[in-house]
């Protein structure tokens, strides 16, 4: 590997056995910040021997500031400067600023000053920086480059951190892909098949998937709106097409782009309505605290994914106005809002067109399934009874699935006639009573399952009036007024 | 299992919040927990939430089972039978007593408030009036979707219908089934969506403001001189033999549809 090392201002050496990666990191961290240009190398020489031996006369003539960083407190503070020693093994360059930072886990003073003829000096009572992340890391190297004047541009340290902490929202959304299916535990970036979409007129949005065909319809895809001069688009389909998984795809996307380009990237933000606005990722960060973070003139998509869990309908007009406020504020900035069709969002948006996600079509149902190692085919599945619009809901197709795993070929029987009240009733009725079939020597399992359909009904409900707020507490309390047969242990057993 | 229907965090007060896998589960078992209601006749706790479209659309599905002779419904019905806890029931008793409950409380008008017994904590927060005549609604979906052409009281539904949110009926509620024949509908009426309804030889005057007819039956129907009808959609209704009443008169009913 070779350097260009002319500009170079920083020279960083650090020790790190356990994370390969934190080489490239902080010479990408770094560079980002602007002004400071570094060059990382390990401290063991060895691995970078070639490299550094060649480019150590440069090095010596141009940087201007020598950075040792002892990361995992491997070496003691003797072995580092005899690192250094052997690294510069003629003492310091003339004129130039040598430091040797213990920069570790935890915070260590030194308590006597170290000095030698080559002109090395640590100080007795240093502040020794400790750093938890490779974010702080970078941190403290750049505030100690504005400290010894080496930053051609010094950026404000809120800026600094500002980014960080940009950095690790992005990181945050680049993870969405990884979460996992809470049916059957699958990661969505192994099983997610991307649905079609389309843009629709207004017309067709109180219409199902099979009727809409009628319509002229044109192919619609993010990359095409992202070019385009359209503000903000209202994605709508039914509930179980995969709305959210879009939304998370979408935002893992532009997360990884944006972090590979990190001043100029899209910047996506994912926005759960459910929680209103208040909780945009899984630190509780609100909205507006992310928004903090971003530059007005960036480019910014915004991804407002469920629209109809925003609240009620007095709550919707306000979040118009918040959306349209946001995109003013933010000239670079576009918007998705994810739907499902209820008759009043086209007017709230003041929309004439809008886009439909499809659901799956046969190509796509058989992929499902064979990503999932079910012998089952489309075909088989629309003797079922299920309509043509439910049998490509990719929530449908993983409940067949789940039954199909446990009851095999029963479930696309042709005289079961399932539809899709059916199959939700299978597949709790199935999941309760297999639980407790397990058990059943234990007790009566019919009472049992009773019982337990009857709390996760009161769960249902509660959960529909509290929404959010929600908790274990409210439903114990209220479990305990329902009937006295309906054990309060139930409900333990059945969240634990 | 049981992670089949929740997942919990831990939310920032170190409560911990409950989530089901997805929001239609909540929805589903919630149609199930509405049919409960009836089952237990406590129709008051159905009006503690909102009706929404997919929730009743899940309801509508229970009552088809409830409904339907096809045999192999009825392995449906024997689990609904043990998951009710209906215990020997047969598909006509327990039709029986939804359709009496239905009668009974779509008939009385009057709002319906569970006891406050703890069951719902902050309930003055969440009782709403928008929500206390549910339980009329509900007895609605249960008479057209367990019935045929049930006669319902025609002159009671629209008194109800004008009473409660307009937003319900037709979009939630539909009433296909119901005869509304000989409806005195002479005071006009809002936004509704009575797309499907059997209106045959009824009454119409006043105004009438973005009222959906699509595909209803209004044969026979009789329009008093007057009446306005403003973005009203008659698309694919049966207006045959409807007339226009002009001072004793009558004349050819001449209307414009909405495509």
């Amino acid at each position: 590997m070779r350097y260009n090392i002319r500009g170079f201002k920083v020279f960083i050496c650090y020790r790190e056995d356990a994370n390969g990666s934190l080489y490239a990191e902080l010479t990408k961290l770094i560079l980002s910040k602007g002004g400071v240009n570094s060059f990382v190398a390990h401290i063991e020489r060895s691995k970078h021997a070639e490299d550094f031996d060649k480019m150590r006369q440069e090095l010596l003539q141009i940087v201007d500031f020598f950075l040792f960083i002892n990361t995992e407190d491997a070496l003691s503070r003797s072995d580092v400067i005899n690192e250094f020693k052997m690294a510069f093994p003629n003492g310091k360059p003339e004129g130039k600023r040598l430091i040797i930072i213990h920069f570790g886990k935890e915070p260590r003073p030194t308590n006597k000053e170290f000095k030698d003829k080559t002109g090395l000096v640590i100080p007795k009572n240093m502040n020794i920086p400790s750093f938890q992340d490779e974010d702080e890391l970078v941190d403290l190297i750049i505030n100690l480059s504005w400290s010894y004047r080496i930053a051609s541009v010094k950026i404000p340290r809120n800026s600094v951190k500002k980014e960080l902490r940009l950095v690790k929202y992005l990181k945050y959304c680049f993870s969405l892909l990884e979460t996992r299916n809470k049916l059957d535990n699958s990661i969505l970036a192994d099983m997610y098949i991307p649905n079609n979409c389309v843009e629709s007129i207004k017309k067709t949005w109180n219409l199902d998937e099979d009727k809409i065909s009628n319509y002229y319809h044109k192919p619609w895809t993010i990359e095409e709106f992202l070019k385009n001069n359209d503000r903000y688009i209202v994605v709508g389909a039914s509930y179980g097409i995969g709305k959210t998984y879009f939304s998370y795809k979408l935002a893992s996307d532009l997360a990884a782009k944006a972090l590979k380009n990190l001043s100029t990237g899209s910047i996506p933000i994912h926005i759960p309505l459910r929680f209103q606005l208040n909780k945009v990722d899984n630190k509780g960060n609100s909205l507006e605290s992310i928004l903090s973070l971003i530059p007005r003139q960036r480019k910014v998509l915004f991804i407002y994914d469920g629209f109809d869990e925003f609240g009620e309908a007095n709550r919707t007009n306000i979040f118009y106005k918040y959306m349209q406020n946001k995109l003013r504020k933010y000239p670079n900035s576009k918007a998705i809002i994810t739907t499902r069709l209820n008759s009043n969002v086209p007017d709230l948006f003041n929309i004439d067109t809008y886009v439909r996600m499809l659901p799956f079509d046969n190509s796509q149902i058989n992929l499902f399934f064979k990503k999932y190692r079910i012998s089952l085919r489309s075909e088989k599945i629309s003797k079922s009874g299920l309509g043509l619009n439910e049998i490509g809901k990719p929530l449908f197709c993983n409940m067949i699935s789940i039954l199909y795993k446990q009851k095999k070929r029963r479930v696309v029987s042709k005289k079961l006639f399932l539809n899709r009240t059916l199959l939700f009733f299978e597949v709790i009725h199935s999941v309760v009573l297999g639980k407790h079939e397990k058990e059943a020597d234990n007790y009566s399992y019919t009472k049992h399952h009773l019982n337990e359909k009857r709390v996760l009904r009161k769960i249902a409900e509660l959960k529909f009036i509290f929404g959010d707020s929600l908790t274990r507490t409210t439903i114990n309390n209220s479990i305990k007024t329902i009937q006295p047969k309906i054990k309060n242990n139930l409900l333990k057993h059945s969240i634990n | 299992m049981i992670s089949s229907y929740f997942y919990i965090q831990e939310t920032k007060k170190n409560a911990q919040r409950i989530d089901f896998i997805h929001r239609s589960f909540i929805e589903y078992l919630l149609a199930e927990y509405y049919l409960e209601c009836c089952f237990r006749n406590q129709l008051s706790k159905i009006n503690m939430s909102i009706l929404t479209l997919e929730t009743i659309s899940f309801l509508e599905g229970l009552l088809y089972l409830i409904k339907s002779e096809k045999v192999d419904k009825n392995q449906y019905f024997e689990k609904m039978i043990e998951t009710f806890d209906l215990e020997e029931r047969n598909k006509m008793d327990v039709r029986k007593q939804l359709i009496n409950l239905a009668t009974n409380n779509f008939e009385k008008n009057q709002v319906l408030i569970p006891e406050d017994n703890g069951e719902y904590p902050q309930m003055a927060k969440i009782v709403k009036q928008i929500n206390l005549q549910n339980h009329r609604w509900i007895a609605v979906l249960l008479l057209n979707k367990l019935l045929d052409n049930y006669k319902i009281d025609n002159k009671t539904f629209f008194e109800f219908v004008r009473s409660t949110n307009n937003s319900i009926l037709g979009n939630i509620v539909t009433i296909e089934n119901l005869n509304l024949s000989r409806s005195d509908l002479t005071k006009g009426l809002g936004n509704y969506n009575l797309s499907g309804a059997k209106l045959s030889h009824s009454t119409f005057h006043g105004g009438y403001y973005g009222t959906k007819f699509i595909g209803a039956e209004l044969s026979f129907s009789k329009f008093e001189r007057g009446t306005k009808f403003i973005g009203v959609d008659f698309s694919g209704a049966n207006l045959s033999n409807s007339h226009v009443v002009l001072k004793g008169e009558f004349s050819i009913f001449i209307a414009f549809y909405k495509l």
